[in-house]
């Protein structure tokens, strides 16, 4: 199989820029999971890829594969989630120590935005292109050595904002921004 | 979630990671400015004595800060916190051990009760008014584990959670202290072998900078380069030189354009005195000096280029190498390239080592990476190459036992021996241990 290294060397390869906001989103608007789920609530969102961790009440919650396997986890010490992607909820199971009401407790998720400059699938997430500029990445250390910690310079990154997608108040704007790079001639496709 | 095998993660390289800093919304735009990742990173916790918690404590003593250390802390001020109990405090956390209690003219003390796990000790026959200090060590004497603690210990660090590609690690979906999911991973241990040497760290922490600078201060002790990679990772390594075997060629066909620079000898340092093992109570350093007079003469300066420098070390041994690898980094001009290469090089990073190969620019050398600058959507990638600081590949310290080593020597012989022959040292950098450290380690002539 064709390895990323390998791609480098080939220059007719198709680069594919993919970008990733990981950002923090608070939990509030509850609904109680249908009757058969005692226990259990959801919150709808929207315009997310993915739900990379939740913490409770700075407790870091167990993800579960599924609705039902959420039902069956034991909370008696850390509470669990699970992220229903195709019906953009995240269903909750709150730790069991104080009544298990799901308002008791400060949700905080760790969410993922994907979006691309000329559009893909990495992942399994369709990563839209709404990305219009991205920043040089430049990786630096002094000439006179310091021990300064070194890093990635700064920049800005564009994006396509007609239809308001970034006119959002539920996410944190403090957060982790990731430019990946992959070519589109790998994995066989 | 479902694997796509289309374009696997192993397939792809994250090329950036950034703090987002702010949005700047405008319709049909919306733009994010980006901040280096180490700007997530605040002030060490502080802990300061209050009267809450210390309602029988010393005049002076209220609205301190409770000092941290890392590694053997000389001369650290002992808080008396209960003048009724005649109870001291030194630091805000464990020690591993105190090595010595001494009043503010050096006599030593006993005290009564020790107390590892607080940092604390009992002396019943405290007149209520002498200063007391004691010398302890805490956790922290690898410059590498120092580092470390800075960015993950909760006490005294930023309390970031570890990767999981650090296998001791558990747990790490939480988020950092300050928002970020941060990870990082380690590089290479500093390590006792003759090419990266450790040297104990002693730093002690009673005032509000930054980590980031406290991280600096350890970094530059110790020769160590910190940075926070492509992938959003912290990564330590040593400051290690390799030989031209092994490492990646640039070659003509990899260059699209050099410029060479020279770093001339307006900064050259020709003496350089590392201050060490601070005793923190009389604010007293130990001293080392280190000079060379032939590239004082060479570069044609009538007086020497000094720098002085306090240092987080806690012996002779590190100041001494310290001072004289600095002499011997910033004792030389050095050479800088600029290259434009292609986009294989992209994956180099800072402390990277590459041979530049080039009959056009009529360059065969073995550089050290100092700036990787890749365009994300081109993947056009250009490097800034330094000559490895000063060193060449065939350049090193005095050493060893060699046979014609005699220890009968008069000093005056072996002075003339090290300069004009050279001796490689055995594995504590000396020529031989009886020697007087002062006389017995010096830079290579080949320098």
């Amino acid at each position: 199989m064709t390895t990323f290294a390998d791609a480098l060397k080939n220059p007719s390869s198709k680069k594919l820029v993919f970008v990733r906001f990981k950002l923090r989103m608070e939990l509030v608007a509850w609904v109680a999971a249908p009757a058969a789920y005692a226990g259990i609530w959801y919150a709808g969102v929207t315009d997310i890829g993915d739900v990379l961790s939740i913490v409770e009440d700075e407790v870091t919650m167990t993800e579960a594969a599924s609705l039902v396997v959420l039902d069956a986890l034991d909370t008696s010490s850390i509470g669990g989630f699970f992220w229903d992607f195709t019906n953009n909820r995240i269903y909750v199971k709150p730790i069991s120590d104080s009544g298990t009401d799901v308002y008791d407790f400060l949700y905080i998720a760790l969410v993922l935005l994907p979006y691309s400059k000329h559009g893909g699938e990495y992942d399994s997430l369709p990563h839209t292109a709404t990305v219009t500029s991205v920043p040089r990445v430049s990786l630096r250390v002094g000439e006179v050595f310091d021990g300064k910690v070194a890093q990635i310079g700064g920049g800005s990154i564009g994006m396509e904002n007609a239809d308001g997608l970034f006119v959002r108040d539920d996410v944190e704007i403090d957060g982790i921004l990731e430019i990946i790079a992959g070519f589109e001639t790998l994995g066989g496709v | 979630m479902v694997f796509d095998p289309s374009l696997s993660r192993s397939d792809t390289q994250k090329v950036g990671v950034w703090r987002l800093d702010s949005w700047r919304l405008s319709s049909p735009q919306a733009t994010m400015r980006l901040k280096e990742i180490k700007t997530t990173l605040g002030n060490l916790p502080l802990a300061v004595f209050e009267s809450d918690d210390f309602p029988n404590a010393g005049s002076g003593v209220l609205g301190s800060q409770i000092p941290n250390g890392f590694g053997i802390v000389k001369g650290a001020t002992a808080y008396p916190i209960n003048t009724i109990s005649k109870l001291f405090k030194v630091v805000n956390h464990a020690v591993t051990s105190f090595q010595a209690f001494y009043d503010n003219e050096g006599t030593a003390i006993t005290p009564d009760v020790i107390d590892l796990a607080n940092g604390e000790f009992t002396y019943n026959a405290w007149d209520g008014t002498t200063e007391l200090f004691a010398d302890f060590t805490a956790p922290g004497e690898n410059p590498v584990d120092c580092i470390k603690l800075l960015l993950t210990d909760s006490v005294k660090g930023a309390n970031l959670p570890l990767s999981d590609l650090d296998t001791t690690s558990t747990g790490n979906k939480g988020f950092g202290a300050n928002g970020a999911r941060l990870e990082y991973v380690y590089g290479i241990e500093i390590t006792t072998d003759d090419e990266a040497v450790e040297f104990p760290i002693g730093l002690y922490i009673n005032d509000t900078k930054d980590i980031a600078t406290w991280i600096q201060v350890v970094a530059a002790a110790s020769f160590a380069l910190v940075y926070v990679d492509i992938t959003g990772l912290y990564q330590i390594k040593s400051w290690k030189p390799q030989v031209s075997e092994d490492l990646d060629e640039i070659t003509d066909a990899n260059l699209r354009s050099v410029i060479v620079t020279e770093i001339m000898a307006g900064d050259v340092l020709t003496r350089v005195t590392s201050k060490y093992s601070q005793n923190h109570g009389l604010e007293d350093f130990q001293t080392f000096t280190h000079e060379d007079s032939r590239m004082r003469q060479l570069r044609g300066l009538t007086q020497h280029k000094t720098l002085e420098e306090e240092l987080p070390l806690s012996n002779r041994f590190g100041a001494r190498y310290w001072a004289q690898r600095t002499v011997a980094m910033r004792g030389v001009p050095r050479r800088l390239l600029k290259l434009q290469v292609t986009q294989e090089m992209m994956l180099k990073e800072p402390g990277d080592y590459v041979r530049v190969n080039s009959s056009r620019h009529d360059i065969d050398e073995v550089f050290e990476v100092l700036e990787v600058t890749i365009n994300p959507g081109s993947l056009a990638v250009s490097l800034k190459l330094i000559d490895i600081r000063g060193f060449s590949n065939d350049e090193g310290f005095w050493t060893s036992s060699s046979t014609a080593w005699d220890d009968t020597w008069t000093d005056a012989q072996k002075k003339l021996a090290k300069e004009n022959s050279g001796f490689w040292s055995d594995d504590d950098n000396y020529i031989d241990k009886i020697d007087d450290p002062a006389q017995t380690y010096r830079a290579s002539v080949w320098v």
